[in-house]
C-alpha cells in the first residue's frame, strides 16, 4: 500500500471517528449498522476511483456531509457546548491529588458530570489511579523503599543460597533496580496516558 | 454546503419527504445504501449523502424496511434494504397524501383567483 493511500485511510478514519463522536448517544444496536454502512459507502466509492487522489477522498467525505447533520437525522439533539469544567477535569484528576485529596475529588466530580466522555473512559480515569499522580508517586516511593530493604534479607535467607548471593551481588541487584524502575514508569505513565486520552476526546468533541 | 444550514421551508420539506422517497425507491427492488444515497442526493432530496444512513436506521427500527446481506462482485457482501409489508402500507399512504397535497398546492399556485372554499 502506498503512503498516499495510508494518508487517505487516515482521512477516512478521522471522519469515521467524528461520526462516532457525533452519534455516541445512540445505543450500539443502532450506531454500529450506521457506521458499517458509512464505511461500506466509502469503500464502494473508493473502489470506483482508480487511481484515487486526495481531492477525490476529500470530496467523498464532503459529500457524505457534516457529522452534526448526520446526528440531527438520527433524531439526536445538537451536541451541547462544553464548558471550562470539561477542559479542567483531566488536569485536576492528574495533579489534584497534590492538593491534599480535594483537587482529585473535584476532578472526578467534574468528570462524571460531563457528557464528553463515555462511562468506560470515566471508569478508567477513576481507577488509574485514585489520587492521580500524587498517589502514583507515593506508591512508587513506597515500592522503592521496600525493594531496597527486601534485598539484603533475601541474601541472608537460607544457608544454601548464601554462596549464590555472594557470587552475584551485581546482576540480581541490577535486575531489581530495572524491574523497580519499570514499575515506577508504568505507575506514573498509566494515569498520564489515561488523562491525555481524556483531553484528546475533549478536543475532538469541540472540534 | 449551503444546504446543511438550511432552515428554510425547502429544507424542512425535504426532511419531511425523504422517508417517503426511500420507501418509493425500494418498492420494486432491494437497494444498498450507496445506491440510495447517490439517487436521493442527486434528486436533492437529501443534503449530505451520509444522512441516508441514520434515516435508514430509523425506518428499520420502525419496521418499514428490512436488511438482507447479498454477495457482491467486488469486495465483501453488502447490506441491502428491502420494503416490509408495513413499509408497503406506509408507502401507499404517503403516496396518496402526497398526490393530494401537491395537487392542492399546484392548484393554488396556478389559479389562486378562481379557487374558492367550496
Amino acid at each position: 500500500m502506498s503512503s498516499s493511500e495510508n494518508h487517505h485511510d487516515q482521512l477516512v478514519e478521522d471522519y469515521i471517528a467524528r461520526i462516532h463522536q457525533a452519534l455516541r448517544d445512540l445505543p450500539p444496536a443502532r450506531l454500529d449498522p450506521i457506521i458499517e454502512d458509512i464505511r461500506e459507502h466509502i469503500r464502494t466509492a473508493r473502489a470506483a476511483m482508480a487511481p484515487e487522489n486526495e481531492a477525490q477522498i476529500r470530496q467523498l467525505l464532503d459529500d457524505l456531509g457534516d457529522p452534526d447533520a448526520i446526528r440531527a437525522e438520527a433524531g439526536l439533539p445538537p451536541t451541547p457546548q462544553h464548558g471550562w469544567t470539561d477542559r479542567l477535569a483531566p488536569w485536576l484528576i492528574l495533579f489534584g491529588g497534590f492538593v491534599l485529596i480535594v483537587g482529585w475529588l473535584a476532578g472526578i466530580a467534574l468528570l462524571w458530570n460531563s457528557s464528553v466522555w463515555k462511562t468506560r473512559d470515566k471508569v478508567l480515569a477513576t481507577l488509574i489511579w485514585p489520587g492521580g499522580l500524587a498517589a502514583a508517586l507515593y506508591a512508587a516511593g513506597l515500592g522503592m523503599t521496600l525493594s531496597v530493604s527486601v534485598q539484603p534479607s533475601a541474601c541472608s535467607g537460607g544457608p544454601g543460597i548464601a554462596t549464590h548471593c555472594t557470587s552475584q551481588p551485581g546482576p540480581p541487584g541490577a535486575f531489581h533496580v530495572i524491574a523497580a524502575i519499570l514499575l515506577v514508569v508504568i505507575l506514573i505513565a498509566a494515569p498520564i496516558v489515561v488523562n491525555v486520552r481524556l483531553i484528546r476526546i475533549y478536543h475532538r468533541s469541540v472540534a | 454546503m449551503l444546504d446543511n444550514n438550511e432552515a428554510s421551508w425547502l429544507g424542512q420539506l425535504r426532511r419531511g419527504v425523504a422517508d417517503g422517497c426511500v420507501l418509493a425507491l425500494l418498492e420494486h427492488q432491494e437497494r444498498y445504501g450507496f445506491d440510495l444515497a447517490k439517487t436521493l442526493s442527486h434528486a436533492q432530496v437529501i443534503a449530505g449523502e451520509g444522512t441516508i444512513y441514520p434515516l435508514l436506521s430509523r425506518l428499520r427500527r420502525d419496521g418499514l424496511v428490512d436488511t438482507v446481506w447479498r454477495e457482491s462482485t467486488e469486495g465483501p457482501p453488502r447490506r441491502y434494504y428491502a420494503l416490509t409489508s408495513a413499509g408497503t402500507d406506509a408507502l401507499a399512504q404517503f403516496r396518496a397524501q402526497w398526490t393530494q397535497f401537491t395537487r392542492a398546492v399546484n392548484e393554488l399556485m396556478d389559479n389562486a383567483k378562481e379557487v374558492s372554499s367550496e
